[in-house]
């Protein structure tokens, strides 16, 4: 009894730490290939530094204001319209960001290199997310206190000064940080919608490790970029939920006008992508030549799709675990923005670059890119709202496993099937991180990126769209395994015990 | 409890055996395999790769192995950093200017391959630049220039008509810090004026250009795009759009500074495995279908004469031409800097 006891006791510690470990075992390894000499050019670094903060901050800012008027324009649809809309809104997050900055190279001519372009880019890639998140803070937080103002005669500024301001302050400053981190360490949009122009703190660690190949500088500027990430998400992102209460609809939050905006955002953004499907469809016969390439390259990002979620499924386990014991979220939903650069550049280095190894690198650094950030926007919140159940669930005594697998996955199927449709899609549709690698095996994504930089941009633009319909053919298939899985559970196993 | 704690070690040994299965193959690769590492664009189904590979191993007993490089640099550091575990026979796509910035990251073998006799006529002038370099073999190469449609409407002679009010904001060039392109046009600019002119002409320029592009796909994109009339790039590139999409309606502009040149290099790291086989594939590099190969798809001109003979290569204009040079990384990096401070002081 006592070994079992001291047995969970190290696997918790061992759990907790390892975690974090895990998730910052980049910057460790480093060290193995490069001595650090602590260069640190200032002036470099605050140009770096003021370029990734204007262009994050303008985005965060104009993409959140942006959204408040948006937003109400969701009520004005029916529950399955909005259901519809509510997919189309998150495709922009979803598709590569090359994707976006062709859409808007083609919506705005001449396109406006540089800062306003590096701003505008970033805005259409998140405005669709961050509309969505104001729009359910608001049936979150507004309660019934928008009745409330129509029986007072409430007039709109006030009731916007007194009531949806205070009351949504936390959502809204949650928004603006969450598109800033989006934003602060990105580095496709910068490179190539900056045009030279606007070199941020990523671009600048790209450059410091490929061009001046300085290593010791990169691994600082990384250093600090990660630690401001995390102190940004520490301070701001750790707000206490409060229980939803139920929301009551009325006539002064539905406006016809911000459909019509969020209507016209869509068109553009879709409309300029299926313009480009549509386009592309010509070059159909094209593709015939690169069938069996496809037929390759989609067997490679399936089987590596499959590890990866099987290694992410593992890391929530862990991580739900690591909850359930500390009683609060793990430092790892912190570590939200790693740098694209210098995680994939150790992993490169660290493993031989052969075809068998593509799998084992893709698997960790996508792991540590992606996981973090996604398990911060889909999975801590729900974890945070069963913080009173799991407490209950302790007094009656049930086991740590117990509460994981019975108080925790079974009230969060939907919020898991969301983060891992996002898994799933970011890893088929990526190709900035597997040439980062030095992957040698093709895969879907490397095949868009191959298209796309020899100028067969239809054939780029069919080989997105099979992603999009392989992403779906794999959610569905997800889906009904997760479905069976619960019903053989409930069934049988939940039966047994 | 248990049963979750060994269901995370079978997940990590499975991971582990998977590493080292995979790490014991790569060690048993035989004497008859050639490791060349090339860019994704020489190895892709559309680039020379695959057909020189098929032909080099119709003729010789060595198998080909192309390993992907994601960029020069990673190359070598890479090379550099696995030291005698490295697996490189044959490095290909390095430039001047790789050789002269990155080259001294790792030791090379000294090549014994004279081709220097069967150069076409237009690289002949630049025999004594080529001699000099005993560690590398040049397999293809272009001199660069600016590429615009015929309808442009603007008349271009000399760097100075960059300048002109009607091209403001339809220049789409490269960036220097991360294109080579971008480089040689830097190298132009500061090898055709004097150092001061260069500076002033080049604050001129930033004003005047459309973008300066991580990449020469990016910034030709642009030009394709219709975003911006002119692009840096090949005088090879009208025959693409001749060849691929039956395009006429580009055309390389001729200046009267001499247009600077791009070679391509191949190399032997001094740890190569398979030395004798690199030396042998350099050697058919240089043969006449190789080239045609490397011509036909890569979209450069072969070094060796006659190839292009009678292919609508032989129509590329070559102009004037700057005799080749390879410049030290100090002189590299003094001429981006210079580059840099004007842009940061230009806004962001």
């Amino acid at each position: 009894m006592k070994v079992n006891k001291l047995t969970q006791t190290l696997f918790n510690q061992i759990n907790h730490y390892g975690l974090v470990l895990y998730f910052i075992i980049p910057y460790i390894l480093f060290l193995k290939f490069f001595q650090i000499h602590f260069q640190f050019d200032y002036r470099d670094f605050f140009w770096g530094f003021k370029n990734s903060i204007i262009q994050s901050g303008l985005t965060a800012g104009f993409v959140t204001l942006l959204s408040v008027p948006l937003s109400l324009g969701l009520f004005r649809l029916s529950s399955k319209q909005l259901g519809v809309v509510r997919k189309l809104l998150l495709i922009p997050q979803i598709l590569p960001a090359l994707f976006s900055i062709l859409i808007a190279f083609s919506i705005f001519k001449p396109f406006p290199m540089g800062t306003i372009g590096i701003v505008l880019v970033f805005s259409l890639v998140h405005l669709g997310y961050s509309v969505l998140k104001i729009n359910l803070a608001i049936q979150e937080k507004l309660g019934s206190s928008c009745l409330i103002a129509d029986v007072f005669g409430i007039g709109s500024i006030d009731f916007y000064k007194q009531i949806y301001f205070p009351l949504l302050k936390t959502d809204l400053l949650t928004n603006f940080i969450l598109i800033f981190t989006f934003c602060f360490s990105s580095f496709s949009i910068p490179l190539v919608a900056g045009g030279g122009l606007g070199t941020n703190l990523e671009v600048l660690i790209y450059e410091k490790i490929f061009i001046a190949q300085n290593w010791s500088t990169a691994w600082v500027y990384s250093g600090i970029q990660s630690l401001f990430i995390f102190f940004l998400s520490w301070f701001f992102l750790r707000k206490k939920e409060q229980a939803a209460s139920s929301f009551v609809l009325t006539n002064r939050l539905i406006s016809t006008w911000s459909l019509l905006f969020v209507v016209l955002y869509l068109g553009f953004y879709l409309g300029g992508y299926l313009w480009g499907i549509t386009h592309a469809l010509s070059s159909l016969h094209q593709l015939a030549e690169f069938y069996s390439d496809l037929w390759q390259a989609s067997w490679v990002s399936l089987k590596g799709l499959m590890l990866f979620l099987m290694f992410c499924f593992v890391l929530l386990f862990l991580l739900i675990f690591d909850l359930v014991g500390y009683r609060r979220h793990s430092l790892v939903s912190h570590l939200i923005s790693p740098s694209t650069i210098l995680v994939s550049f150790v992993f490169y280095l660290l493993f031989p670059q052969t075809a068998g190894f593509d799998t084992i690198k893709m698997v960790l650094a996508m792991s540590i890119l992606f996981f973090p950030s996604l398990y911060k926007s889909f999975i801590e919140r729900p974890l945070t709202q069963l913080q009173d159940q799991l407490l209950i669930a302790e007094v009656f005594g049930l086991s740590k496993m117990q509460m994981v697998v019975d108080v925790v996955l079974r009230q969060i199927k939907k919020p898991i099937l969301l983060w891992m449709s996002f898994l799933v899609v970011w890893f088929l549709s990526d190709f900035a991180v597997q040439r980062a690698l030095g992957n040698q095996s093709q895969t879907v994504g490397l095949l868009a990126e191959g298209f796309l930089s020899s100028y067969r941009l239809s054939l780029a633009y069919l080989i997105s769209f099979y992603i999009l319909v392989f992403w779906f053919v794999v959610v569905v298939v997800l889906y009904f395994i997760l479905e069976v899985f619960h019903v053989i559970y409930k069934k049988f196993i939940f039966k047994i015990r | 409890m248990k049963h979750f704690i060994i269901l995370i070690a079978a997940v990590f040994i499975g991971l582990t055996v998977i590493y080292f299965q995979n790490e014991d193959r790569t060690k048993k690769v035989d004497d008859h395999t050639l490791r060349i590492y090339a860019s994704s664009s020489f190895i892709a189904k559309w680039g020379p790769g695959p057909e020189l590979k098929a032909l080099f191993e119709k003729q010789h007993i060595f198998k080909i192995e192309f390993v992907e490089s994601p960029d020069i640099s990673m190359t070598m550091q890479k090379i550099n950093f696995e030291g005698d575990r490295a697996r490189a026979d044959l490095v290909l796509g390095l430039d001047q200017f790789d050789i002269g910035r990155l080259a001294s990251k790792i030791k090379w073998k000294t090549l014994d391959i004279a081709y220097t006799d069967q150069l076409t006529d237009e690289l002949k002038s630049q025999t004594d630049s080529l001699l000099k370099q005993k560690n590398f073999v040049a397999y293809d190469w272009a001199p660069m220039t600016f590429i615009a449609r015929r309808d442009l409407g603007v008349q271009i002679d000399s760097l100075d008509d960059l300048l002109k009010p009607e091209l403001k904001g339809k220049i789409a060039l490269q960036d220097p810090r991360t294109s080579s392109p971008g480089l040689q046009f830097l190298s132009w600019i500061f090898e055709s004026k004097s150092a001061q002119e260069s500076i002033v002409f080049l604050k001129a320029l930033t004003q005047q250009v459309h973008s300066f592009s991580s990449s020469w796909s990016a910034a030709y994109g642009l030009f394709k795009n219709k975003q911006a009339d002119l692009v840096f790039s090949y005088v090879t590139s009208p025959i693409y759009h001749l060849v691929e999409e039956k395009d006429d309606s580009y055309l390389a502009l001729e200046f009267k500074e001499p247009l600077p040149v791009q070679i391509e290099f191949a190399g032997v790291p001094d740890g190569c495995k398979n030395c004798e086989g690199a030396q042998i594939f350099l050697k058919f590099m240089l043969s006449q279908e190789a080239q045609k190969i490397i011509m036909a798809k890569n979209y450069m001109l072969p070094v060796v004469a006659k190839v292009k003979d009678s292919t609508p290569f032989d129509a590329v204009k070559v102009f004037k031409t700057r005799a080749v040079q390879f410049y030290d990384q100090n002189q590299i990096e003094k001429w981006v800097n210079q580059w840099s401070e004007i842009r940061k002081n230009e806004g962001q």
